[in-house]
């Protein structure tokens, strides 16, 4: 509960001081650029005179709510896809289960760079950036589903669903009121571990110079200068961003740690 | 005398930069410097990629050279040379041994050159040796030797010999003659089976890792070249590179991104080098491919002058390269000093001149500020940028902000290079595109394909089969002119008047060209960069260490 309270705490303060952010965060300010934290910018300025707390407050809220879109997306397909080769098992658990084989192996990086090549180029970057992210949850159920199967295969051997199917339940009855609930616990231990990751998938591909493009923030491109050899010695204060991006992956961590904790109990 | 003057300069700096205060040479140390990627070939006849011909120009030489520093051509295996007309008769030096110990005669020229414009060997520098769409005749006279004659008189001369590898008939003609020459020296040949006229002869390729060179004992040079050898490590990664430097890895530096400037200036150790602008420039170059939707407004030159007008250049130079950039409004750079342009203008930055441009050209704005063309369309397009170039990123994001000024929607996708040259040069799907061009030698012929309308790299639209316009109808004819002009400033007068066109018409808005910075390790002797590839290493037979500095 403690772990949930601050996730959510943090999360308020992201979107709230988003909302009060001073500057423009795309406002280019060529005067002032890379300068050191001060009073007026709180994190400095980016090459081009930006406020980088603006972005990281702009761009932190479009990195959770695309991670929390793509959550969504994956573990919708991953519980229908793992509920149903669970509970029915047999030919239908061995098909699904060989298509998840062959997703867990597509290589996702080329497949992205592949698809920002065919994407049209005045696409705004934001919907590119959706797009690529829809890709990779269109590759990443895989492995929700095939927890969710594991679970779903161990439920369905309990009592109270035998009894259930022995009383001439329909099947789909059976999984949506004696079986389903019993994934609910997983799922949401899942949301708490993938969401984390696929705001670092954001991140990755923006360090890689395909994620969101300039001059929408994100966090990503925040991290781009971190690469740099040089960034240490000349613009610390580039590594603010990262610092204050730890307490949302930890606290993330800690609300899953804690939950599946719950759940064992 | 102006030109003396010009071509003296770079000499000046160099001399400055690096007094000749260095011990005198001696021989032995092994120098390390980088490699951005693995080498594909080690065949000269078909090394088109930058790491191969980085190596490969170590391992070969030519007939006649030129000096990186100063520009001008200057022997090599070729002695003496003297033009009658269109002839050229070639004095080879004699005693010349490839590095297996076979001797260098005219029949290797000969030979040599056969290859080079063999049609089926497709190798890249045939181009070169073609003039007014005919080859040049290649002719032994005597075994030291040879003639060559041009179809027509070429205004490059003698440079035309530069980067011509002299290759070893006995080793390749039977491969020439099954028709296998290019799967010959491929990188998994045994070292000892290439062999070169150059300072060094390949000792070990070890994928991934190293490319190791040795001194060629029988190198024409007399006590040459210092070095024992040259190890090139293969660092994909700028940041690496200089961390490697760092920590005394590596010896030289080339292209320094200003920060990494900033970060080893604090060095003792270490010598920077910032040479001024090189002869690369950036542009963004528009999309006038008929049948691009967007061709009603890029087609228009006010539109482009508008849009150059609101280019923030300054910024770009203080912002992108920390001052160590020139803004340009041409497409020859400042660092090119044999033909660089004093007669373009340098319009200042204006916003309300790009806006008064644009409203006589039948633009106007909504209330929002947004840019509407007379169709009541608004105005926006994307800027085609390089994924692995984060100062063009920089610059596309700059010019995203400028156009906006002026309510113009503009987007930056970024493409992995290939992927980019892909959608310019073969599928033609873009708006605008941020790229850099230029760094090879400082002469106009090697661009002819850019300005000529009929070039592949005549980016805005390419091959046409007649002009298009009648400004690009009016380069061609220069173009091809200066090609055969030999008087200097005659040419000079030719090459002015494209510079002109070009900057008038703005096919391409030129924004800035980027000093060429190196750095090196202060115990390296020897060490003239200059602003013509390969900046550092084009001298590598003059490199020496000191005796003290060595490694154990």
């Amino acid at each position: 509960m403690k772990a949930l309270s601050l996730l959510f705490t943090l999360l308020a303060m992201l979107f709230l001081a988003a909302w009060f952010a001073p500057y423009d965060p795309m406002a280019q300010d060529r005067e002032h650029a890379g300068n050191p934290p001060s009073s007026h910018h709180w994190l400095g300025t980016d090459d081009y005179g930006r406020d980088v707390f603006a972005r990281f407050c702009h761009g932190g809220r479009w990195s959770i709510l695309s991670g929390a879109v793509v959550t969504c997306i994956v573990l919708a397909i991953g519980w229908l896809v793992g509920g149903v080769a669970g509970y029915r098992g047999g030919w239908a658990d061995q098909i699904l289960m060989r298509v998840t084989e062959v997703f867990l192996v597509l290589p996702w990086l080329y497949l992205l760079i592949a698809l920002r090549a065919t994407l049209p180029l005045d696409l705004r970057p934001r919907t590119a950036m959706l797009l690529m992210l829809l890709l990779i949850a269109g590759i990443s159920w895989p492995r929700p589903a095939r927890l969710v199967r594991g679970l779903v295969m161990s439920l369905r051997e309990q009592g109270y669903v035998e009894a259930a199917v022995g009383f001439g339940v329909p099947h789909w009855k059976v999984f949506l009121h004696h079986v389903a609930p019993g994934t609910f616990g997983l799922l949401a231990t899942q949301a708490l571990i993938l969401l984390p990751g696929f705001v670092l998938a954001d991140v990755a591909i923006s360090f890689l110079g395909l994620g969101t493009a300039e001059p929408d923030p994100s966090w990503g491109a925040l991290l781009i200068p971190l690469k740099h050899a040089w960034m240490l010695q000349q613009e610390w204060w580039r590594v603010l961003p990262a610092l204050l991006m730890l307490p949302f992956f930890a606290s993330f961590a800690w609300a899953a740690n804690a939950y599946g904790r719950k759940l064992a109990r | 005398m102006l030109t003396v003057i010009r071509v003296g300069l770079p000499c000046l700096l160099v001399a400055v930069l690096f007094p000749a205060d260095s011990p005198n040479p001696t021989s032995g140390g092994l120098l390390r410097v980088a490699l951005r990627a693995e080498p594909k070939t080690f065949n000269p006849i078909i090394a088109m990629d930058a790491p191969s011909r980085d190596v490969i120009r170590r391992l070969h030489a030519d007939l006649i050279t030129i000096d990186r520093v100063t520009q001008k051509t200057v022997p090599a295996l070729a002695e003496s040379w003297k033009l009658d007309g269109l002839r050229y008769t070639l004095k080879l030096r004699r005693g010349v041994r490839f590095s297996d110990g076979a001797p260098f005669t005219a029949s290797d020229v000969t030979f040599s050159f056969a290859v080079y414009l063999d049609e089926k060997v497709n190798s890249p520098q045939r181009d070169l040796l073609i003039v007014e769409g005919k080859p040049i005749a290649v002719r032994e006279l005597d075994p030291f030797t040879v003639s060559v004659t041009l179809p027509a008189p070429y205004a490059a001369a003698e440079r035309l010999f530069d980067s011509i590898a002299m290759l070893p008939k006995h080793k390749l003609e039977v491969a020439w003659k099954a028709g296998k020459l290019r799967e010959s020296w491929r990188i998994n040949t045994k070292p000892s089976e290439m062999v070169g006229l150059g300072p060094y002869r390949l000792r070990e390729y070890r994928p991934g890792e190293v490319v190791l060179i040795e001194r060629n004992p029988f190198y024409w040079k007399a006590n040459h070249p210092y070095l024992d050898g040259i190890e090139f490590r293969v660092l994909a990664d700028e940041d690496l590179q200089l961390a490697r430097f760092q920590s005394g890895e590596l010896d030289l530096l080339n292209r320094l991104t200003p920060k990494a400037v900033a970060m080893l200036q604090a060095q003792s150790e270490v010598k920077l080098a910032d040479l001024g602008p090189g002869l690369e420039y950036n542009f963004l170059c528009f999309n006038l491919t008929p049948g691009n939707p967007k061709i009603g407004w890029f087609g228009r030159r006010e539109f482009r002058e508008a849009l150059s007008l609101a280019v923030d250049r300054q910024s770009m130079a203080r912002l992108v390269f920390q001052n160590r950039a020139t803004p340009i409004w041409g497409h020859v750079s400042p660092g090119n000093q044999l033909w660089h342009s004093n007669t373009i203008p340098h319009p200042a930055r204006s916003l309300s001149s790009a806006k008064a441009k644009l409203s006589a050209a039948g633009f106007h704005w909504t209330s929002s500020g947004a840019l509407l063309d007379s169709e009541q369309k608004p105005v926006g397009f994307s800027i085609l940028v390089s994924s692995s170039s984060a100062e063009r990123q920089k610059l596309a994001a700059i010019l995203q902000d400028d156009f906006k000024q002026l309510g113009i929607a503009v987007t930056v996708a970024t493409l992995e290079f290939r992927t980019l040259l892909d959608r310019v040069l073969k599928t033609r799907q873009f708006d605008t595109t941020l790229l850099g061009l230029g760094g090879g030698d400082a002469d106009p012929n090697p661009e002819m394909g850019v300005w000529l309308s009929s070039g592949s790299m005549h980016l805005w639209n390419p091959e046409q089969k007649r002009p298009a316009t009648d400004w690009e109808s009016e380069i061609d004819p220069l173009m091809k002119r200066q090609m055969v002009t030999v008087d200097y400033q005659a040419r000079r007068r030719i090459y002015d008047r494209v510079q002109e066109i070009v900057a008038k018409e703005q096919p391409m808005i030129f924004l800035v060209s980027p000093n060429v910075v190196i750095a090196s390790r202060r115990r390296l002797g020897g060490f003239k960069p200059a602003i013509l590839d390969h900046q550092t290493l084009w001298n590598s037979d003059e490199l020496f260490v000191p005796k003290e500095s060595r490694r154990p």
